[in-house]
């Protein structure tokens, strides 16, 4: 056989046993999640956080299977991670009470494990403002409350334009400023939640003591050290690191696999 | 001297005339002596006479001539007799093809014929409740009656009886024909009615206990004895409290008021013969039937008659095993969470839901090694639409994996028997799986990177708890955010595209208004035609404080169009002043002042304005209006 037609049949060789392979690695979504539960019930934390890590990586964006991993990683004691995903589960699930307590716990025990190591500890366990304030409020209800308040407003507007009868100019009146003000409260609440008014997208810091460096490089100075846990927000990436702003130290470059982002990519 | 001929005449000598009449008449009334005497014979003849039948009728009828095998139906005797009722004797037909499940006669009613003669009339009643064990057809012998040395009959009566049986519809009061074991009385009197005269083990039974009362009821009547049910097992079908309704309803020949004392369902537990037991009551005539003579006691005590019930016992042949349930069922079950920590419980929840005796279901627990399953809780929800009793019974079992491992659970099965076809169904609940892993749930953090915890457990204390997981999950993929939507940026820009869409309508009338000074008065002319169009219409209404706002309003459109701006602001002398400034003529100028003062002083004393009054003023709005509009103001910069 010619060196073309052993490369063909080596290429189509590997091609079937890819697809072979690929075909019998393509469990159904349903049979990785119920093999994720198993692993977690026999006490296999790490297997169970790679099968649920496998669905995020498959596409899946769900609070459920957010809360599952974030509670493998807590029984792992990756608590950074827990928090991260925990933070998630709320996100795509506001008020969500199982997420909010197993957030509380993560950082309970993240500050304790600090406090034991280090003699003392603190941790952001705050809520940011968004969570704060319309934590409860979904971000499709605000946006709905955007779009009718302003059309309720910009109408009464119009009709103040038209209308001439003093009764009816009286409540257009009346109708316009107060729709404005529920008008804004949403908007507002929507760009927090949404982000728009963030710097960047927010993150939490995966390991501790992680370098905050001067530049996207492991060799470049460290200008400060980030607790597991911390928050951080990215202002940009580049070549494996990412750009983050962390309240309190700073600004630094941190290795990606140590920075986990609280809400799912291209969302 | 001569000599005539002879002649020769003959007369009668008598009685005279007189005498005559006087014969006549004492002729005439020995004839009547007689008469009389011969009628007066007759008249002691009478009560022998009377003793003698004269007249005899015996009809024999049933309520229906086609029914279905076991099923009842009423066999109704009745023999009328004139004459010598009391030796009169009715001969029932053979009933040898049928069952008689009861026999009620009713006693003699004679009835006593008037002016002085003694004329008796007699009538008895039977009625017999009967069954056809068997299909075929059946020929009841003539019913004969013997009375005054005559046989009288009656004619004989051909009885279908063909397929299986059916129950008789209970909703509606049963043809007054039928009459279950009972002792009729005119006054009143208690029926029971049964809709299955031969049910199987477990299947409803329906009684209704009928109350049939001449009068109408003051108050409830006292029930002194309830129906016994033995061997059933029951459940009223009536609200504990609830109103007497009656119905009218004709027995023979006499309309009594129906009322529903009792209804229950009855479920036999075993099979033979059973006995619904008869009702005891006292009840009370109403006191104006008393007074119309309607007869009766104030106070009458009446018992019904017990019905006997043959109860079936269920089919042996495809029989399958365990306790069958009668009527109809279906299952569901259900697991609160497939996946389970070892030592972890469950909630096995299984629902019946049906028709019949449900609160006889029994569903035992699922028995496996390995698994704990406790006794259940049981919640029920029973009713009775359209009188068929059921409804739904949930089973929660706890459920408590000791071991690790599958555990399949089910199918959970229930044995049902359909009365209806008679034949045997198996209600089933499919089979659920229960995976329990690892062992019992720990509280403590394991695994790498976790905290260390001390040698005497100190950390136990404090160690953090999570879980348990989520086994259920849609596996969405995408978070499809509304702010994501690519039309929602577009339902952001409506609102204020729509705002400058009217500022742009706006300024471009403005504009045109500019340009055509005309425009201006055109459209105050149009809308002050408007505002007298909506005064006409309060005038129909008779609201004057509307009807002068309206006119004022139009007389301040007309002259804001003619003069460029609002005239609203201006008081009445400042706009009297403007006009004249204006060019305006003196009496036109005077005549609107007026009007509009006339118009704000009725608006507020709009008491006692009459139509016509309202009418004239519109009138004189409307001539105004008109002089308005032709009047051509001076320029305001000269």
């Amino acid at each position: 056989m010619t060196r073309p037609g052993l490369t063909a049949c080596a290429l189509l060789l590997s091609a079937l046993s890819a697809g072979a392979a690929s075909t019998a690695h393509a469990d159904s979504l349903e049979e990785i999640f119920a093999r994720a539960n198993t692993a977690y019930f026999g006490g296999d934390f790490d297997a169970a956080a790679e099968s649920y890590g496998e669905l995020v990586e498959l596409g899946v964006v769900d609070a459920d299977v957010a809360f599952n991993l974030a509670t493998s990683e807590a029984r792992r004691g990756r608590y950074g991670a827990a928090v991260q995903h925990y933070e998630r589960a709320l996100w795509l699930r506001p008020g969500d009470d199982d997420a909010a307590a197993g957030l509380e716990e993560a950082r309970g025990a993240l500050a304790r494990r600090r406090a034991r190591q280090q003699g003392e500890a603190e941790v952001d366990s705050g809520p940011p403002l968004a969570e704060a304030v319309f934590g409860g409020v979904s971000r499709d209800a605000l946006a709905i409350g955007v779009v009718v308040f302003e059309l309720v407003l910009f109408g009464a507007l119009f009709g103040l334009l038209f209308v001439r009868r003093e009764s009816a100019r009286l409540l257009l009146g009346i109708v316009a400023p107060l729709s404005g003000i529920v008008f804004l409260v949403c908007g507002v609440g929507l760009a927090l939640r949404s982000g728009w008014l963030e710097e960047g997208p927010p993150a939490i810091v995966l390991a501790e003591g992680a370098p905050l460096r001067e530049g996207p490089s492991r060799v470049a100075d460290e200008r400060h050290r980030a607790l597991e846990g911390q928050r951080a927000w990215v202002l940009g990436a580049e070549d494996g690191f990412s750009l983050v702003r962390v309240p309190g130290l700073g600004e630094g470059w941190i290795a990606d696999e140590q920075l986990g982002l609280v809400r799912p990519p291209n969302q | 001297m001569s000599s005539l001929p002879a002649t020769s005449t003959t007369t009668r000598t008598g009685p005279p005339p007189e005498a005559r009449l006087g014969e006549r008449a004492r002729r005439a009334a020995r004839f009547v002596a007689r008469l009389l005497a011969l009628l007066l014979l007759g008249s002691l003849w009478a009560p022998e006479a009377g003793a003698q039948v004269t007249r005899a009728t015996l009809t024999m009828r049933v309520d229906r001539t086609n029914v279905e095998v076991g099923a009842l139906f009423r066999l109704h005797v009745e023999a009328r007799v004139t004459g010598a009722g009391g030796n009169a004797q009715v001969r029932l037909p053979d009933l040898a093809p049928f069952e008689l499940i009861s026999r009620s006669e009713s006693p003699p009613v004679q009835i006593m014929g008037l002016g002085g003669g003694v004329r008796v009339d007699t009538t008895t009643r039977y009625q017999l409740t009967m069954r056809a064990p068997r299909a075929g057809t059946f020929t009841l012998s003539p019913a004969s009656l013997v009375a005054g040395g005559r046989t009288f009959t009656s004619e004989p009566l051909t009885i279908q009886v063909g397929g299986g049986a059916e129950p008789s519809g209970p909703a509606s009061l049963p043809p007054g024909n039928q009459v279950d074991g009972m002792q009729f009385d005119p006054d009143g009197f208690i029926r029971t009615w049964v809709d299955q005269a031969s049910p199987y083990v477990g299947q409803q039974v329906t009684v209704t206990v009928y109350l049939y009362s001449r009068g109408r009821l003051r108050g409830t009547p006292t029930i002194t004895q309830e129906p016994t049910t033995e061997g059933f097992w029951v459940q009223d079908l009536l609200p504990p409290s609830r109103t007497l309704q009656d119905e009218r309803q004709t027995v023979g020949n006499t309309t009594f008021n129906v009322y529903v004392l009792r209804r229950f369902a009855a479920f036999p537990l075993q099979p033979g013969e059973l006995m619904i037991g008869g009702t005891a009551l006292t009840l009370t005539q109403n006191a104006l039937f008393q007074i119309l003579g309607g007869g009766g006691e104030p106070e009458l005590p009446r018992a019904g008659s017990p019905v006997r019930i043959t109860v079936r016992p269920l089919p042996e042949e495809g029989r399958p095993p365990g306790d069958v349930h009668v009527g109809e069922l279906s299952l569901a079950a259900e697991l609160d969470r497939s996946q389970v920590a070892t030592g972890d419980a469950v909630t096995l929840t299984v629902t019946a839901t049906g028709r019949g005796a449900m609160e006889q279901v029994r569903i035992p627990p699922p028995t496996m090694d390995g698994l704990r399953v406790l006794e259940p809780e049981i919640r029920d929800s029973f009713g009775h639409p359209d009188d068929v009793v059921g409804g739904a019974r949930v089973f929660r079992f706890l459920v408590v994996a000791e071991r690790a491992g599958d555990y399949p659970l089910g199918p959970i099965e229930v044995p049902v028997f359909n009365a209806t076809h008679g034949r045997y169904t198996v209600a089933r609940a499919p089979a659920l799986t229960l995976t329990a892993a690892g062992n019992a749930v720990d509280e403590d953090v394991g695994g790498g990177g976790g905290e260390a915890t001390s040698a005497n457990g100190g950390s136990r204390a404090t160690a953090p708890s999570f879980g348990p997981i989520h086994t259920h999950s849609e596996l969405s993929r995408s978070h499809g955010a509304l702010v994501t939507q690519p039309w929602f940026p577009f339902a952001i820009a409506l609102g204020p595209l729509l705002f400058l869409g009217g500022l742009l309508v706006r300024r471009a009338r403005q504009q045109a208004e500019r340009e055509d000074p005309s425009r201006a008065p055109k459209r105050a002319r149009k809308l002050a035609k408007k505002h007298l169009a909506a005064a006409r219409g309060h005038v129909d209404a008779d609201e004057p404080r509307e009807f002068y706002a309206a006119v004022a309003q139009a007389l301040k459109e007309a002259l804001e169009g003619q003069l460029g701006h609002p005239v609203g602001s201006l008081t009445h002398p400042e706009l009297g002043a403007t006009l004249r400034g204006r060019g305006m003529d003196e009496q036109v100028v005077g005549a609107i002042l007026d009007e509009l003062e006339g118009c704000d002083f009725a608006r507020f004393s709009a008491v006692g304005v009459g139509a016509e009054e309202m009418q004239v003023c519109l009138t004189r709005a409307r001539t105004l209006i008109e002089s308005v509009a032709r009047f051509v103001p001076i320029p305001e910069d000269e």
